[in-house]
């Protein structure tokens, strides 16, 4: 049997965290989930991360933009500046996309946004949209993270 | 009183006969003639009348009257009077203004004409005086004073600056309220040209304002920045009328200059407070959104994933759950809209209404179709607003008029727009429900409702958001109707946007 996804997620509101479960869940994802309620303990987990010889650990990142102490901007900066997670793909859950967020989707492929889900059809859909990420950019996706 | 009347007189006061005093008797003016040392012989009706005494003859002496006072008020001596003079051989100024007091205490205000009869050896043989009464010259001498002082005093009382200048630019006049203004006194200023209170990069505006003077016309609450001595910039509305020569030609200008900066701060102020709560209305909408979006899902996953562990009156609960926070997410998102509509509309403020109704009705195809609506719109004209909100006026005016429809017919609603001289009117008129009287105007306010949720879904900030943007056009709006056979709503948008500027 195929290893469980691993996925990082950066979201204060457990009330949030339980609807990715349950999208997960809808979407028959087998996966881990990290949950990490704030943006210093985000930041530290990435760091410590990248320093971990074996890697890549993480498959998914789904990221709140609004955290306490750091907020979503400053995660994926220093996500996208890591040596080994550079290219791992994000969602980036948001009830308001912001100018800086569609910019950036824009012109990085591993990256989309998604509002949160406030109906039962969007919540499925955001387990669509998990799964085809993982598919597309995840590990062992024919998308192997860089060499160096 | 010119010599030759003078010299005629004489003749008629030299001569002895009846026929020559007869005329004197009857002439108007006051005259009275006296021997060479001055005592009276003679004084007519006139003379009478206006010392208001009669003189005895023989006995008076230079004078017909009873007191005199020179101009300033001091008294004169009758020897000394204009007559006394003359007898005595002295030289009479012309033109003396005396005034004078009778028994009875009134005063009355002449000009004493004297002159001397002689001799064959030239010697003084009588005098003769005519007293011409310019008394009611002198009151309306002194109340033009009284009139231009108390036009000094209020114009120095004035608060505004007050100045006036001839055609070539220069000061001819400045008021105190001036000196507070612009801190120059009168004296250093009267003469200068208006441009010392320009600065430099609006020089091109006295030209412009010379020459709408020139044309007679006049310059009201021109605002404009206009220099102080000390060299700072002083926020000021002016009003320049032309100024006018007795024969009607124009001389000058009169400038009344008003301090505005106080003005200008609260408005930026109040701007500034309307920013911030379009800010604060826009985040708290946001962060209403989230709790709600959480009680919407997870009420929706309850029901979903518990119905069959739940008995039918905590499912009913939870219908109610539901249908709570949805309804609040509309009333959150329907104020956002309320507050936004005075937010700056990007891109062109002239709209083509034919336009604007067929993306409304686009957009409503479902509920148009659904209710069986005929709608039926003429010609529309292009109008100076933004598309966005001449297309939610549309949408809420029309909205309405298929949410009040009647249940015994099919809705029908007429859009049209008649143009008048100050804009144009437009009417949505529909077959509907109908508002009673008492309801015409209550309905565009805030959260106002007529209906039980029930009944008619709403959240009363409809018609509230098209006041308020037909507000924002400085426009009206408006409803008639006849319950139980329709409603016609209709706004009006004028011609000319009124600016701020």
């Amino acid at each position: 049997m195929a290893q469980p996804f691993e996925i990082l997620i950066a979201e204060d509101n457990p009330a949030d965290v339980a609807l990715v479960r349950e999208a997960l869940k809808t979407n028959n994802l087998d996966c881990v989930l990290h949950v990490l309620s704030d943006g210093e303990k985000a930041l530290a987990r990435i760091d410590s991360l990248d320093k971990d010889p074996k890697t890549p650990q993480v498959d998914l990142l789904i990221l709140d933009m609004h955290l306490p102490k750091h907020d979503g901007e400053a995660i994926l900066k220093r996500l996208r500046s890591t040596r080994h997670y550079a290219r791992t793909p994000v969602i980036v859950m948001t009830s308001l996309a912001s100018r800086w967020i569609e910019d950036n989707a824009a012109k990085d492929g591993a990256l989309v946004y998604c509002s949160k889900p406030s109906t039962l059809d969007e919540l499925v859909k955001l387990g669509a949209v998990v799964r085809n990420m993982l598919e597309q950019h995840g590990r062992g996706a024919g998308n192997p993270a860089p060499e160096q | 009183m010119t010599a030759q009347t003078l010299k005629a007189l004489t003749h008629l006061g030299n001569g002895s006969d009846p026929a020559s005093r007869e005329i004197l008797d009857a002439l108007p003016v006051a005259v009275y003639i006296t021997d060479s040392e001055g005592r009276l012989t003679y004084f007519n009706a006139a003379a009478a009348e206006l010392s208001g005494r009669s003189p005895q003859l023989g006995v008076d002496q230079w004078c017909v009257t009873w007191k005199i006072f020179l101009a300033d008020g001091t008294p004169l001596p009758h020897d000394k009077c204009p007559m006394a003079v003359a007898l005595k051989g002295g030289e009479v100024a012309e033109g003396i203004e005396c005034l004078a007091e009778r028994p009875d205490g009134t005063r009355f205000w002449f000009m004493p004409y004297p002159a001397v009869l002689r001799d064959a050896q030239g010697r003084i043989t009588s005098g003769i005086n005519v007293l011409v009464d310019i008394t009611s010259r002198k009151h309306a001498q002194d109340q033009a004073e009284q009139a231009a002082l108390l036009l000094s005093a209020i114009v120095d009382s004035s608060d505004d600056a007050i100045i006036s200048k001839d055609l070539n630019g220069r000061i001819t006049s400045w008021n105190q309220g001036a000196e507070r203004l612009f801190g120059y006194q009168a004296e250093e200023i009267v003469g200068r040209p208006v441009t010392v209170l320009i600065p430099p990069d609006r020089l091109d505006e006295e030209p412009r304002i010379i020459a709408r003077l020139k044309a007679g016309e006049r310059v009201d609450h021109f605002e404009t920045l206009r220099r102080k001595k000390d060299g700072t910039l002083l926020d000021i509305s002016l009003t320049i009328s032309p100024v006018r020569d007795a024969k009607g030609n124009i001389v000058g200008a009169s400038k009344i200059a008003r301090d505005i900066t106080e003005r200008r701060r609260a408005e930026a102020e109040i701007l500034r407070a309307n920013r911030d709560l379009e800010q604060f209305a826009f985040s708290a909408s946001h962060d209403l959104h989230e709790p709600l979006r959480s009680v919407k899902i997870y009420s929706e996953l309850l029901t979903r994933r518990y119905s069959d562990k739940l008995d039918g009156q905590a499912l009913e609960f939870l219908g109610y759950l539901r249908a709570g926070a949805t309804r609040m997410e509309v009333l959150v998102s329907d104020l956002l809209a309320y507050i936004q509509v005075s937010k700056r509309e990007e891109g062109p403020e002239t709209a083509d209404a034919n336009a604007a109704l067929a993306i409304v009705l686009a957009s409503m195809a479902a509920s148009v179709s659904e209710s069986g609506a005929c709608i039926v719109s003429e010609p529309l004209p292009t109008v100076p607003m933004h598309a966005a909100h001449l297309q939610q006026l549309f949408q809420n005016l029309i909205g309405n008029a298929i949410k009040y429809r009647s249940r015994e017919r099919k809705p029908e609603i007429h859009v049209a727009a008649i143009s008048q001289d100050a804009g144009w009117t437009f009417s949505i008129a529909d077959n509907g429900i109908g508002i009673a009287p008492e309801y015409r105007e209550k309905i565009f306010g805030l959260f106002k409702r007529l209906h039980t949720n029930e009944e008619y879904s709403g959240t009363g900030i409809g018609l509230a958001i098209c006041q308020r943007i037909v507000d924002q056009y400085h426009g009206r709006i408006w409803v008639d109707s006849e319950p139980g056979r329709g409603s016609t709503f209709r706004f009006t948008i004028p011609r000319t946007r009124k600016s701020s500027e």
